[in-house]
């Protein structure tokens, strides 16, 4: 009975655990294509403020970034913003650079001569993008995207160092309350079900777009 | 005789290293042009100019007396979208994605805004002309090499541009397949298709082309309808020979 009452006490976490996941996932996935295209960029001032922007948000801890993003507009304009603003603005900053060099190995892994041909039949760019490479992207970056997909749903857990309640929080003060391990095992089951539950739905996915080569 | 392409002085550099010094030459239409020479010697280069897949360090390409490149220092990838040449590629470039049928209709919808009817109708027609129609459900992984590049050829075919091009459309290919590749583009050359033709098929050069072009070291050195067979200049000589010594030691 115990157990269970501590399911349903996670569980009421779950919710923005599930939220900063999703949200994160649905604006970071399209930013990543915009940034890995713009990193590609002939134009050397884009690229380089793009590598630069990859290179400090891959070289510092995440922690320091969402801790920053939190509190950096209180110390220099004085206003505070949302905690749950400063988590998904954050964890979007974060995931976009990740994600964007995934998306551009795959981009710069589809052959110049597609594109060239493309062009030569009388195609935009945009068109070729759209139509062409990024359909063969999504097919070569899905096996290297799983792994980011899958390390979001654990990070979701550092939303609590600016303090928004989410499940292993919950997990956590339970552990201290009970003095027990038995709560941060079951922290530990949900997280095993959602990624699993993801790796599932890659697998399909990858499974779906096997029809060519 | 219509004259469809005019190349003026063509100039190209890469970096500091001269790679087409100063070409001329020009082409009536529904003639087949063959441009022969040694690895390096800028053909393909020159193919990717009329293209507009590199830009040109001077001079002048002409198409059908309107349409004009010239000097431009950094390649326009606007110009390359116009439709007044198509271009056959060695290694084919098909789109993976997308089936035999597909890939014969998408530039079709997308460039020429024809109707999905229209452009399926043109699809099955041009695959059998070159004998394909059976594979039209089938994706570019599934198919040989000489399959593959008749399906390249449909779909330059489909967009019915000015001018196509080849770039050694049968280099990447093996011996086997190579003459249903051919077989094809002498039919579209039976046909008065005008194209280029960069090829190493020196035999077949000389059966289809209606005027040949023999470059080496970035110039043109000879050209005309006989360069095969009646070569004035020495180096034409001394390539050629290599050729005919190698078809007899292959004897």
């Amino acid at each position: 009975m115990e157990i269970l009452n501590l399911c349903k006490i996670l569980f009421s976490g779950l919710g923005t655990t599930l939220i900063i996941f999703c949200i994160t996932l649905f604006i970071s996935v399209p930013l990543g294509v915009v940034v890995a295209i713009l990193r590609n960029s002939k134009n050397k001032i884009i690229s380089r403020i793009i590598a630069l922007y990859i290179l400090i948000i891959r070289g510092t801890p995440m922690i320091l970034q969402i801790i920053f993003v939190y509190f950096a507009p209180y110390y220099i304009f004085r206003i505070y913003i949302d905690r749950f603003l400063a988590i998904i603005v954050a964890f979007v900053i974060n995931y976009t650079a990740y994600f964007s060099e995934i998306f551009r190995s795959g981009i710069n892994s589809i052959p110049k001569g597609q594109s060239e041909a493309a062009c030569t039949l009388g195609l935009n760019m945009f068109q070729i993008y759209i139509y062409i490479i990024l359909p063969q992207v999504i097919k070569k970056v899905l096996p290297a995207s799983s792994n980011e997909v899958i390390s979001l749903v654990k990070t979701t857990s550092l939303a609590q160092t600016i303090g928004i309640v989410e499940m292993f929080s919950l997990a956590q003060k339970q552990a201290n309350y009970l003095f027990s391990i038995i709560p941060l095992i079951l922290a530990g089951g949900y997280y095993l079900i959602l990624v699993g539950i993801i790796s599932i739905a890659f697998n399909k996915a990858e499974k779906r777009l096997r029809y060519y080569n | 005789m219509k004259e469809i392409l005019k190349v003026e002085n063509l100039c190209k550099k890469f970096n500091k290293e001269i790679i087409l010094k100063d070409i001329s030459f020009s082409l009536n239409e529904g003639e087949t042009l063959c441009i022969i020479g040694p690895s390096g010697s800028g053909k393909s280069t020159l193919l990717r100019c009329i293209n507009n897949l590199e830009s040109i360090d001077n001079g002048k390409v002409i198409i059908d007396n309107n349409y004009l490149i010239s000097y431009v220092k950094k390649l326009n990838k606007k110009l390359a979208q116009n439709i007044n040449t198509t271009m056959v590629f060695q290694d084919f470039n098909l789109f993976p994605n997308m089936s035999v049928k597909e890939n014969i209709m998408f530039a079709q919808q997308k460039a020429l805004r024809r109707g999905k009817k229209e452009a399926e109708e043109i699809a099955i027609k041009m695959l059998k002309k070159i004998g394909l129609e059976e594979k039209q459900d089938f994706y570019p992984c599934n198919l040989s090499g000489g399959q593959k590049q008749r399906v390249a050829i449909a779909r330059c075919l489909a967009i019915n541009s000015k001018i196509l091009c080849m770039d050694e459309p049968t280099s990447a290919l093996d011996p086997e397949l190579v003459g249903e590749v051919l077989k094809v583009i002498k039919e579209l050359s039976k046909e008065n298709k005008t194209m280029i033709i960069v090829t190493h098929e020196i035999a077949f050069a000389k059966e289809i082309a209606d005027k040949i072009i023999f470059m080496d070291n970035g110039k043109i050195i000879e050209s005309g309808k006989d360069v095969i067979d009646n070569p004035k200049n020495e180096r034409t000589k001394a390539f050629l020979e290599r050729f005919n010594y190698n078809k007899e030691a292959k004897k």
